[in-house]
C-alpha cells in the first residue's frame, strides 16, 4: 500500500512536491532534497498515513510543510529579520536573477508567501491552501488579503524604480 | 480566486513558475543518499578522535596502576617497615599492660 502510494506521488506529483519543498526550504536544493527524501520516506514506512479526506497532493504538501519545519528546528535554522528585510531590486536585470522571486517574497511574512505560493503558484483553493497550512480557512484569509497587499505595494515600487531609471 | 488587479501578483507569479521550469529535477535515486553519508567525513573524523582519546586515556592509566603494582621495596625501606613494625608491636603490648583486666 505505501509503496503504491510512493509510486503514485512520484509519477503525478513529484515535480510539485519538490518545488513546494524548495520554496518551504527557502530555495536551497541540498535540503529540499533532504525534506523530500525524508517525506517519501515516512509514506513508505507507513509513519505518514493517507486517509483521503483531502486530495492526495493537498494531504502530500501539507507532510512536506511539517518534514520543512522539523528540518528548521532540528538544524536551528533561523535568519535574522534584518537580513531578511535588507534586499534591493536595482534593477529590471535582477528579473533574471535566480534569487530574485525568493528575496522578493522574503519581504512578506512566512504565513503570507505560503498561502500566496499554494494560491497563485501551485493553484491551490484558499480551503486547500488553509489545510495544507494548518489553519483555519479564516487565518488563511487575512495572511492572503495582508500578504496580496504587501506584495501588490512592493512589486508597485519596483515597477516605478524601473520606470525612473528608464526614464 | 483572484481579481482584476490581482494582476500584478498573479504576473508575478507566472513569471516565476516560468522561471522555475529550468529548475532541473531530482530522481528518486538521487534522493536516497543518506544525509549521513553527504556529510559522513566530518562524523567519521569525529567519531575517530572520540575513540582515540578513550584509548590513549586507558592505556595511561593502565600503566600507572601497573606501574604501581610492581613497585619493588629495596632492602632499607624492607628494614624501616620492620622497625616500623616492630615498634608499634611493642607500643601495643605495653599500653595492653596498663589496661584493667576484663575490659
Amino acid at each position: 500500500m505505501s509503496k503504491e502510494l510512493l509510486e503514485e506521488i512520484y509519477a503525478n506529483h513529484h515535480r510539485d512536491a519538490y518545488l513546494w519543498s524548495r520554496q518551504c526550504m527557502s530555495n536551497s536544493e541540498e535540503e529540499a532534497k533532504d525534506v523530500l527524501q525524508s517525506v517519501y520516506l515516512k509514506v513508505l514506512t507507513g509513519k505518514a498515513k493517507f486517509s483521503g479526506k483531502s486530495s492526495l497532493k493537498t494531504w502530500l504538501f501539507s507532510v512536506i510543510k511539517y518534514t520543512a519545519l522539523d528540518y528548521f528546528r532540528r538544524n536551528k535554522k533561523v535568519e535574522s529579520l534584518e537580513m531578511v528585510h535588507n534586499v534591493t531590486v536595482n534593477d529590471n536585470e535582477s528579473h533574471l536573477d535566480i534569487d530574485y522571486y525568493a528575496n522578493t517574497l522574503k519581504q512578506l511574512t512566512d504565513k503570507q508567501t505560503q498561502v500566496l505560493l499554494l494560491v497563485f503558484y501551485h493553484d491551490y483553493t484558499l480551503e486547500a491552501a488553509a489545510e495544507v497550512m494548518g489553519v483555519s480557512i479564516g487565518t488563511a484569509r487575512t495572511h492572503y488579503d495582508r500578504g496580496k497587499k504587501k506584495l501588490r505595494k512592493i512589486l508597485e515600487q519596483e515597477k516605478q524604480a524601473v520606470y525612473v531609471k528608464t526614464k | 480566486m483572484s481579481k482584476p488587479n490581482d494582476q500584478l501578483i498573479k504576473d508575478f507569479f507566472d513569471q516565476m513558475k516560468e522561471h522555475d521550469q529550468k529548475v532541473e529535477m531530482p530522481t528518486i535515486e538521487n534522493l536516497s543518499t543518506p544525509k549521513k553519508n553527504r556529510k559522513g567525513k566530518y562524523y567519521f573524523l569525529s567519531v575517530a578522535a572520540v575513540i582515540t582519546v578513550i584509548i590513549c586515556a586507558f592505556l595511561v592509566l593502565n600503566n600507572t596502576f601497573e606501574s604501581k603494582e610492581k613497585k619493588v621495596l629495596s632492602n632499607t625501606e624492607i628494614d624501616d617497615l620492620e622497625q616500623e613494625i616492630e615498634s608499634i608491636m611493642s607500643w601495643s603490648s605495653a599500653t595492653n599492660d596498663l589496661i584493667p583486666k576484663g575490659y
